[in-house]
């Protein structure tokens, strides 16, 4: 699953500009209505951790699977004083990543940066910084499946009751099917975690590397899947539990490598194709945090 | 005296202007089999689904006494029913597709009754799953492999063993051994017969068969258009029958 | 002991033109503990139909025949399972084989249902077998293929594996040969000495003497 065509122009870092403001649009592309209604959806999720609130998705300006869920989330969070960071796998200069970040810059006008910390606002697709996340910061994942159950039951009026009723036991099949398949558990992405003790989530295409950084994180997780119509929210400071089993406990693994750029051996990786002989190399796929690191 | 494990008062479920099943009133008691015949048609499914709880009757009730705990089965709360059904009683399908994960192995498909109750170690569930492969006479070495890979007989015993590993206090069949080649139906009814006696199960057997039901039930019931025409011990049904449709029922099978 | 008291007996064939066959009126005897009684008379007189009605698998139309104080006529499903549990054995005219059952699983069985455990059930059973002179090699098959003799013993070993204080025996001595014949009929013996109340249908006088059986001849008990 380890995408490798995600190849990053390092000494391209500069990103372009983006299209001007246009006054045309209402701020942040979103009526204020269609806003209150996704802010309200928002609040119920942090108010219960881990739980899908459905919302009306809007048609938006890009197709699903581009990540139109944060968009509309992004959309109705963002203020004119906010700093806007857009990733795509880790990198900031990914198509997907330059062409949303456009939109909010041609719709808001506001400020955007490739500095994590700098940021009071990060979207992402499939990635958490390495840099730790902030207190005050929102960060938001685009979502293709919302429901982590959907695998074991096609049946959204049974997904729901199981989640209602906490009866999450078929969860660890996929587990179990892992360990005797393979010795181990292979998931390796969208590695199901139980939020707040409660509700089990998906915790969208991250690598399961990332998934102990949602744990008790100081910034607002929000979650938004576009084309199923889901919202859910991790609010800061909540225990986020990765599953296992007591003698195979969560391990997040990472390449045994140090990144071929900064030489970072405790960040996630992006494996490399760099010639025709098929040699690779490995480099931090956070490219904000091994630009840092190498400068310094 | 001892309290029925399952008390069953005036029991009824209709489908818009067809009746399912009718006034219905029974009791099991521990380790006892229970087999419902009658002819297809008759409601022996609604009532066991009504039983199991996979349907909604319209009237009556149903109350299990597990343990000195007593279940109003119809006025408990969903989370309560399902938590209930989820450890109190087990349903073997006809058809083991029905029961089974076919994209699961046959060791996660066993497992995953024990981890729906609870248990999170995967030693344990691995050796736990291998007993039972075991004991319904599957070879271990196919612990690992998808149902799809089985034949019908051994999914079926794969079935049984699924719902039989938390040790379930009501287990419901609705015709076992129904798909089966005739070949194989008596390998599982031994199966069957032989857990049935080793681990003193409660079971609700539903069968046109009266072969399976002389061979594994204590006591029998006798449908007809939704409603008990007979009931007893099964050797008294079945050798001194009292009603004219179960007469002829009985007179129209081949003995064993 | 055992009270037959006024009872009726009759079948309604609904499929043959509800045509009725009353087998007895007002049927009364008792037997008493350490007795063996023999039930006379010609076939299809309603031997065999006493023994089910006591046993439970024959309803019984009218009166009451008592075991334990309990009267079989009204007792619940539940009540005469455990009474046959705990209180009667029945060897029937047929054992009735379970395909793959082995002869010795047979005759385990009643004890391991009523809780006893394998490693006793597992001795009684092969002392038994070797009593009723059944061949070693037979023990672990399934006796589909045994002869009728051999079946029938097998039928009496589940029979009398238990003790059981009523024991119902429907021509247990038929198709023996003698030598057989004699082991059963000491091993009858041996379960009245210990006080067990018998009724039995023994189509031979040689075993009604060898018994010393109390004659009941349904011939005249139940002429009406
Ligand atoms: N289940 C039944 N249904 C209908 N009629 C029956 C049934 N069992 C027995 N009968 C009838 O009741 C009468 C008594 O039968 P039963 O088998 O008790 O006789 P029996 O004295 O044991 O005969 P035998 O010496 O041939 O074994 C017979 O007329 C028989 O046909
Ligand atoms: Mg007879
Ligand atoms: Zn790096």
């Amino acid at each position: 699953m380890r995408k490798t065509n995600n190849v990053i122009k390092i000494k391209d870092f500069k990103v372009d500009k983006g299209l001007p403001f246009d006054q045309e649009y209402n701020f942040a592309y979103l009526d204020e209505n269609t806003k209150k209604m996704i802010r309200r959806a928002i609040i119920k999720a942090l108010c219960i951790p881990g739980y899908q609130v459905p919302f009306a998705s809007r048609e938006m300006p890009m197709p699903y699977g581009w990540g139109t869920g944060g968009v509309q989330v992004t959309a109705s969070c963002l203020t004119k004083r906010d700093t806007l960071k857009i990733i795509d796998q880790g990198a900031d200069d990914t198509t997907n990543a330059v062409s949303i970040r456009n939109f909010f810059k041609k719709t808001s006008n506001i400020k955007t940066t490739e500095i994590t910390e700098k940021a009071t606002l990060i979207q992402t697709r499939h990635r958490i910084p390495e840099t730790p996340l902030k207190k005050k910061q929102i960060f938001v994942y685009q979502v293709p499946i919302p429901e982590p159950l959907a695998f074991l039951e096609p049946k959204v009026s049974e997904t729901i009751k199981m989640h209602s009723l906490s009866e999450y036991g078929a969860m660890h099949v996929k587990l179990y099917e892992d360990i005797s398949k393979n010795g181990h558990i292979e998931t390796a992405y969208a590695y199901p975690v139980k939020t707040n003790d409660r509700y089990i989530m998906d915790p969208s295409p991250i690598p399961k590397f990332d998934n102990p950084k949602m744990n008790n994180s100081p910034a607002i997780q929000l979650f938004g899947a576009g084309r199923e119509q889901r919202i859910y929210a991790i609010p800061p400071y909540t225990k986020v539990k990765s599953l296992d089993f007591e003698d195979y406990p969560f391990d997040p693994f990472k390449a045994e490598h140090a990144c071929d750029i900064c030489g970072s051996k405790n960040t996630y990786l992006d494996e490399i194709i760099v010639d025709d002989a098929g040699n690779k190399s490995f480099i931090c796929s956070d490219t904000d945090f091994c630009n840092k690191r190498k400068n310094k | 005296m001892i309290i029925p494990l399952l008390k069953v008062t005036n029991l009824s479920k209709s489908y818009d202007n067809i009746v399912g099943c009718k006034n219905i009133s029974m009791s099991l008691y521990p380790g006892e089999v229970l087999g419902i015949v009658g002819e297809s048609g008759s409601g022996k499914t609604t009532l066991i689904n009504c039983l199991s709880g996979n349907l909604e009757p319209d009237r009556g009730k149903i109350i299990f006494n597990i343990n000195n705990k007593e279940t109003d089965f119809l006025n408990i709360s969903e989370s309560e029913k399902r938590k209930f059904i989820r450890t109190d009683l087990a349903f073997v399908h006809q058809n083991p597709r029905d029961g089974l994960r076919l994209n699961v192995s046959a060791g996660g498909n066993i497992g995953e009754k024990l981890m729906s109750v609870g248990y999170r170690h995967y030693g344990n569930i691995r050796s736990l799953a291998t007993k039972w492969i075991n004991k319904v006479e599957i070879d271990k070495s196919r612990i690992d492999d998808l149902p799809i890979t089985f034949s019908g007989g051994m999914l079926q015993r794969l079935q049984i063993a699924k719902n039989l590993i938390t040790s379930p206090n009501v287990i419901f069949m609705d015709e076992p051994t129904g798909g089966l080649d005739v070949s194989v139906q008596a390998r599982v009814l031994d199966l069957i017969r032989s857990l049935v006696n080793e681990l003193n199960l409660t079971v609700i057997i539903v069968s046109h068969d009266l072969a399976v039901i002389r061979l594994l039930a204590d006591k029998m019931i006798v449908m007809k258009n939704g409603t008990v025409i007979e009931s007893g011990l099964s050797d008294q049904v079945l050798e001194d029958p009292q009603q004219e449709y179960t007469q002829l029922l009985v007179s129209s099978v081949l003995h064993v | 002991m055992i009270e037959v008291k006024k009872v009726n007996k009759s079948f309604t064939l609904f499929n043959q033109n509800n045509a009725k066959i009353t087998v007895f009126k007002n049927l009364n005897f008792e037997v008493n503990p350490g007795e063996i009684v023999a039930l006379k008379g010609p076939s299809g007189i309603g031997k065999s139909s006493i023994l089910k009605m006591i046993y439970g698998s024959y309803i019984i139309d009218k009166g009451a025949i008592i075991i334990n104080n309990k009267n079989i006529a009204t007792l619940s499903a539940q009540e005469i399972l455990k009474l046959r549990k705990t209180s009667i054995g029945y060897v029937s005219q047929f054992l009735k084989v379970i395909p793959r059952i082995s002869a010795l699983d047979v005759i385990m069985e009643p004890l391991l249902n009523s809780g006893d455990n394998k490693n006793n059930a597992y001795k009684k059973s092969i002392k038994l077998l070797k009593d009723l002179n059944i061949e070693k090699n037979l023990w672990h098959l399934s006796p589909l293929t045994f002869s009728g003799g051999e079946q029938q013993r097998i039928n009496i070993a589940r029979g009398f594996i238990k003790d059981l204080p009523y024991l119902l025996l429907d021509e247990p001595t038929a198709s023996l040969d003698s030598r057989n014949r004699d082991i059963i009929i000491n091993l009858i013996k041996a379960k009245s000495n210990r006080g067990v109340s018998i009724i039995g249908i023994f189509h031979d006088e040689y075993s009604r003497k060898k018994l010393n059986v109390r004659e009941i001849d349904l011939n005249i008990e139940t002429k009406h």
